[in-house]
């Protein structure tokens, strides 16, 4: 620990290229938080007040208990580069010093609680992906992989849990090198899928040649990069560690007798790797576990390890990770990997900005954002929001990425839906104060230089989840975060006495503040609405729902699945529908979009922003959609953005514009509230064919035109097949092989399809691959585990929509037993309602 | 839930005509006139007429009752010395008395006939006449005393038509029930009850509620009793049907019914723009609670705009799509107004109150009468002083930041050259609206249409033009 007053920190907060700003990520149980304990307490900065104390991670009871992290926490830590190693750092650094300020963010691993790991991930520049490599790339370490590269952001990989594969799986050498190896494949995969060849990046695979790849064991806190080693035997070999590095990894094998290196393996000569690195490692091992204790110590003095006396005590296992920990400290290993391989803000922000920014590329806080400017406009994007002590007040938590933010400065707080120019989302408000945060410990600081995260105090009351906050006036927002769950699981919750209402929409209020994914919201029968990625991320929302924020007891429905409505074919007739006077008519159609298209929408590959021209082009290309007509889409639905679209395919009708309007909000009303069920629609386009009008304006105003348009959009619907749709899990299970059988006997009971099916290289493990419908997987992990002797594991994420088989109509049918269900809980009439309501005659 | 009378459009008239019972109930022949005199207790008429020297009378039928008000007008005529004229249609619910229209009428009386929400008038001297209806007291009796506990407490209330049977009824009730406490209709607010409610007087125990009781209603379905359901929450429901003679416990889920209302609070407090529907000319105090609710919303920062329409109905509404929610100001048995179809949401006075007076806080309380606001009401509570300061919450609804009460800091900020004056200081008005829309009203385009020949139109009648009947 480094002990630290408020003023030093500030100090090296100037010292922009001495700052590394990283999160931790990795799949589940593969060691993220043991790894970063140990980085704490090497060189983890702590106020000097606050000395002491005890640990810093631990911030929720729960996270204790269930041994899993849920809230991602910052964290900063100290460290100085011995000074022969700076001319490893080959992006700019500050002259004269060669001390780094870090500051890490440990991120949770359970997919259920990915919104944080973007939400760390927005803030940092750089990642240590950490991969447990007994089990391998699993699909987390996929999922926060891609969104990392996405975001630009510079991985560097740890190889965790050593230990096991020495103590546990007894790999030989061999074989253990070419598991590592087939992990650096697997991620190097990852990262040239989902990277941009020759971006501005530059080569961002990982290479254990190059020092961006350690190794070790996060538990007993040792680690190693080859740069250690060849530190070791530079002056032996007398070649350059650099040098050195590349010929410790890969097909480089060292012949003993000849002392020549060479590229095939021959009788005499052996891998570099496992020659140099592994040999040695695996005699320490077997020397201090199996050998007698004087050989043991003799071998850890030949190595140069200096052990207290109270460390020779030791026996075995406790011997082992004490050499260990003395002769490969963790600490080094990653903090050098840390501060030599990942980006200091200025050098990523240069190629940040552009994924950053909606603003145009060259204006005044685009620039200071690329330079990392901290005399430039305050640009700052708040990432989360961290409770205080105080109940229902939040910290706004972000990265200043230009200019200072200061306490008491006025500043424009931007929400996600502000547009430049307009007042809506938009506070102009002083900054009460700024604050350091530090695991659960704040501190207060008078200003924050940019490429620094800090706490706002005050700002919660005007930001939502996330929002910019800038003195610029005319300064764009910041991206939005997208995340890569979808909150699909939904409960509705209910207060005992209704004279509680206000406090359980307070709470609903804070919790939507306090969690990144979380949808709270009221629907129109009165329920009150909670959506979560998952079973788990639910479980924990409402806990912290019915214990810190409402405070009132709760009667909470069983999980429902949020369904969407669409169409299956082209309405079977043109759907007309008159206003209320009789004097106005719309015909319309509804055809289904091709497949493809709602997820294009959803990506925001195709939006309304778009200019129009190019939008055609693009959906006359993949779609085949004709230009002439997809020119002329009126809007998108529901919320204006939605995966629905309304069409004009109207010719030469008078006064046509001065219905869209009313036509718009008729869609945005009926595609937000389908006919079935009342849910979102989905992959919806509706055509306007044609449309008779009143001559006078009074007879053709909204009130004549919205309702209608709401009816016709009904009708069209009901006439082209309607279907429900249900969202779709990827799930992925490891088990052992005989666990197999248990695990596709239930998902055959559960509708899930297996779609990939393979042994996960030098493991016994067996790694599955299915699609599970997201309403079959309550209490999916229960199951499993019952039926497979609890071996096998599996991780749910999101996927995709797709169409509920069987038809609506059919009241015992699936779709038909969800559309009854959810009329009744929303308080509907019982069926879907017929077409006479809606189609009217000639 | 009815909301039929309130909410009718030419449309459901329509159907209404071509349905065979309507039609039926149209057609019929007033009652005989022995008949007529003793269900609109015509003798009470003359007499209320004659003792207080009235010239002009007006009388008040409801639509469905229309069938019988010539032969009444004229038995009544016959028997008094003064004008007599029949007023139906009302502009709002036929269940309040309808001053206005008599006033044009020069009328100095009005005798109101048919159900009625009793609400106080102002202006004219009004007299009820409830038309009774039939109902058998000893088979209503035995049947609440099937389903109801003989000791448990019961607040007893009824539907006005069965007003003239009350004494009898509690005369035999209330030897099975000793604990009954009846609520009755109490027209002049002549006795000297306690509690009042929608017209009714009771007086309960010392140190008793009305939570503590189970509340019994004889007569049909009705808003009166909808309204109760909201209003005593917390009590359990049983009802009478005299019609069909059917005693049963009421299972309509009252919380689900709060929490949808609650709903409406909050798309409330979401709205920038809020209009005041009047719903009433006739009921005492209107114009003071329109007031108030004006002052309320511009204390917080909101616009609003009043409106008056006659009887509602969606298309009316939908026509002003920059209003983000309605007021509507009603007698009580009026004002609640639950429909999905409306694209804004309609509120109550109380309602409202709850989303922008931020002294008023929801308890499950639920007012529908707008006098228990008013000062000196039971549910009073004060406007707060002057515009309230900016507070700034989520909406569960749009899930957006919103924002209550008016911002100076921000005024300032915008570095504005023009003081605008204080009702424009709200960020969203009508203009702001218009400016995003897309049409915004005529477009000359003078020399850029080509000239076109007129042609023939369609002609006929909006239901189905003469052309579309070939088809």
């Amino acid at each position: 620990m480094v002990n630290f007053t408020v003023d030093e920190i500030r100090e090296h907060m100037d010292k922009k290229k001495n700052i590394r700003n990283m999160s931790v990520i990795a799949h589940v149980d593969h060691g993220k938080s043991t790894l970063t304990d140990s980085l704490v307490s090497k060189a983890g900065i702590i106020a000097s007040a606050k000395a002491g104390e005890t640990r810093f991670t631990d911030t929720r009871k729960d996270e204790q208990e269930r041994c899993i992290t849920i809230k991602s926490t910052a964290i900063s830590l100290f460290y100085e580069l011995p000074e022969k190693d700076l001319c490893h750092i080959t992006q700019p650094r500050e002259e004269g010093c060669a001390s780094f300020l870090i500051n890490l963010i440990d991120s949770p691993g359970h997919v259920d609680f990915s919104s944080e790991v973007t939400a760390a991930l927005r803030v940092t520049d750089g990642a240590l992906v950490v991969v447990d490599c007994a089990s391998g790339v699993c699909v987390q370490t996929e999922t926060v992989l891609r969104q990392a590269i996405a975001e630009r952001i510079r991985p560097v990989l740890f190889m965790n849990k050593f230990d096991k594969a020495l103590g546990t799986l007894k790999l030989s050498s061999e074989d253990l090198y070419q598991t590592f190896c087939r992990i650096v494949e697997n991620v190097n995969v990852i990262i040239a899928t989902y990277g941009e060849d020759g971006g501005p990046m530059g080569e961002i695979m990982v290479d254990p040649a190059k020092g961006t790849v350690g190794f070790g064991s996060g538990l007993h806190g040792w680690a190693f990069t080859l740069k250690q080693f060849a530190e070791i035997y530079a002056t032996r070999f007398q070649i350059e560690e650099r040098k050195l590095m590349k010929r410790l990894w890969g097909d480089q094998f060292y012949d003993g007798k000849a002392k020549k290196w060479s590229k095939e393996k021959t009788k005499t000569s052996q891998r570099g790797f496992v020659q140099f690195i592994l040999d040695p490692i695996y005699k320490v091992f077997e020397y201090t576990m199996n050998k007698p204790k004087e050989e043991a110590l003799a071998l850890v003095e030949k190595l140069g390890i200096k052990l207290t006396n109270e460390d020779k005590e030791n026996y075995e296992k406790q011997l082992m990770k004490v050499v260990f920990r003395k002769w490969l400290p963790a600490g080094d290993a990653l903090l050098q990997m840390i501060t030599i391989h990942l980006p200091s803000p200025v050098t990523a922000q240069k190629y940040r900005m552009e994924m950053l920014y909606e603003g145009p590329h060259d204006d005044e806080a685009a620039v200071a954002i690329k330079n990392c400017d901290s005399k430039g406009p305050l640009m700052m994007y708040v990432s989360k929001m961290v409770p205080t002590s105080d109940k229902g007040r939040f910290y706004a938590f972000g990265r200043v990425f230009a200019g200072t933010v200061a306490t008491g400065q006025k500043a424009r707080i931007m929400g996600p839906k502000y547009v430049p120019g307009k007042k809506e989302d938009l506070f102009v408000k002083s900054i009460q104060r700024t604050i350091l945060m530090m695991g659960r410990y704040i501190e207060s600081i008078d200003d924050v230089p940019c490429g620094n995260v800090c706490g706002l105090v005050g700002a919660d009351q005007y930001i939502l989840k996330t929002g910019t906050i800038t003195t610029l006036e005319t300064a764009h927002n910041l991206k939005v975060m997208k995340f890569s769950v979808s909150p699909v699981v939904r409960v509705a919750v209910e207060c005992k006495h209704p004279s509680d209402l206000p406090k359980l929409v307070e709470g609903l209020k804070r919790l939507s503040k306090s969690d990144p994914l979380v949808q709270c919201s009221i629907e129109e029968s009165g329920e009150h609405i909670v959506a979560g990625a998952g079973e788990l991320h639910l479980e924990i929302c409402l806990k912290d729902l019915e214990e810190d924020h409402a405070c009132i007891p709760l009667k909470i429905s069983e999980p429902v699945v949020s369904y969407r409505e669409t169409v299956s074919e082209e309405s079977s007739i043109t759907c007309l529908s008159k206003s209320p006077n009789k004097h106005n008519r719309l015909f319309f159609r509804a055809v289904p979009m091709p497949d493809g298209l709602a997820e294009d929408i959803d990506s925001g590959e195709v939006n309304t922003k778009q200019d129009g021209k190019e939008r055609a082009r693009y959906l006359a290309e993949k779609y085949g959609y004709d230009p002439n007509e997809t020119r002329k889409i009126w809007c998108f639905g529901p919320e204006g953005t939605g995966p629905n679209i309304v069409v004009d395919c109207t010719k030469g009708v008078q006064y046509l514009n001065e219905i869209k309007d009313s036509v718009v909000a008729g869609f945005q009303w009926a595609s937000k509230e389908g006919v079935l069920c009342e849910e979102n629609l989905r992959g919806c386009r509706y055509n306007v064919l044609d449309v008779e009008l009143h001559a006078d304006a009074i007879h053709r105003g909204g009130g004549q035109i919205i309702p209608t348009t709401r009816r016709v959009l009904y009708a069209a619907s009901l006439t082209a097949s309607p279907k429900l749709m249900e969202p779709v899990y990827l799930v992925e299970i490891q088990c052992p092989e005989a666990a197999i059988g248990g695990v596709y006997s239930v998902l055959n009971k559960k509708r899930g399809v297996v779609f990939e099916e393979n042994q996960v290289v030098g493991t016994p493990m067996f790694q599955i691959k299915a699609h599970l419908p997201v309403n079959e997987s309550f209490g999916f992990t229960s199951t499993l585990r019952a039926n497979t002797g609890g071996q096998a594991f599996p991780q749910c994420v999101f996927d995709h929509w797709q169409q509920l088989p069987g038809d609506p109509y059919e009241p015992t049918s699936r779709p038909g037993v969800v559309i009854a269900a959810a009329r009744k809980r929303k308080g509907l009439k019982e069926g879907i309602p017929p077409l006479e309501n809606f189609y009217d005659k000639l | 839930m009815s909301t039929a009378a309130f909410s009718s459009d030419g449309d459901e008239a329509m159907k209404e005509h071509s349905h065979l019972d309507t039609l039926r109930a149209f057609n019929q022949l007033p009652l005989p006139n022995d008949e007529l005199a003793r269900v609109y207790e015509t003798d009470r008429c003359v007499e209320w007429i004659t003792r207080n020297g009235f010239r002009t009378v007006a009388i008040q039928m409801p639509d469905d009752l229309l069938k019988d008000a010539a032969p009444l007008a004229n038995i009544i005529r016959t028997q008094v010395d003064a004008e007599v004229v029949v007023m139906a249609d009302t502009s709002y619910g036929s269940c309040c008395v309808d001053e206005v229209a008599a006033e044009h009428y020069s009328c100095d009386a009005v005798i109101h006939l048919g159900s009625s929400c009793l609400s106080p008038t102002s202006r004219l001297p009004v007299l009820y006449i409830f038309r009774q209806m039939p109902l058998d007291v000893a088979d209503c009796c035995a049947k609440c005393s099937a389903l109801l506990d003989v000791d448990s407490k019961i607040l007893l209330i009824y539907d006005v038509a069965f007003h003239y049977l009350i004494e009898q009824i509690v005369s035999v009730m209330s030897k099975e029930f000793p604990n009954m406490v009846v609520a009755t209709v109490d027209m002049d607010r002549a006795l000297a009850k306690s509690s009042r409610i929608y017209g009714r007087s009771f007086e309960l125990p010392d140190g008793q509620s009305v939570g503590d009781y189970s509340v019994l209603y004889i007569g049909e379905e009705s808003l009166f009793f909808t309204n109760c359901i909201y209003t005593w929450n917390q009590c359990t429901f049983y009802s009478y049907s005299p019609e069909a003679q059917i005693a049963r416990q009421e299972t309509s889920d009252v919380n689900r019914l709060l929490m949808k209302r609650y709903y409406m609070v909050e798309k409330t407090k979401d709205a920038q723009i809020i209009g005041i529907l009047v719903g009433t000319l006739g009921v005492a105090n209107y114009l003071q609670v329109i007031a108030r609710l004006k002052t309320l919303i511009e204390a917080a920062g909101k616009k609003s705009y009043t409106f008056v329409v006659g009887k509602l109905n969606v298309a009316k509404l939908a026509n002003f799509a920059e209003v983000e929610a309605f007021v509507l100001v009603a007698c009580p048995e009026n004002t609640l107004l639950d429909s999905a179809e409306f694209y804004q949401p309609v509120v109550t006075p109380f309602e409202l109150e709850i989303a922008c007076n931020p002294l008023r806080q929801w308890t499950g309380d639920y007012v529908t009468d707008f006098h228990d606001l008013l000062p000196g009401g039971a549910y009073h509570m004060e406007l707060p002083d002057g515009p309230q300061d900016l507070s700034t919450d989520v909406s569960l609804i749009s899930g957006k930041i919103r924002s209550m009460g008016i911002d100076d800091a921000e005024e300032e900020s915008t570095g504005a050259l023009i003081k605008r004056d204080d009702s424009m200081a709200v960020a969203n008005t009508a203009g702001a609206f218009l400016a995003e829309r897309s049409w915004q009203g005529l477009e000359p385009q003078l020399g850029q249409t080509p000239v076109e020949k007129a042609v023939e139109g369609a002609r006929g009648i909006a239901m189905g033009y003469s052309h579309e009947h070939d088809l």
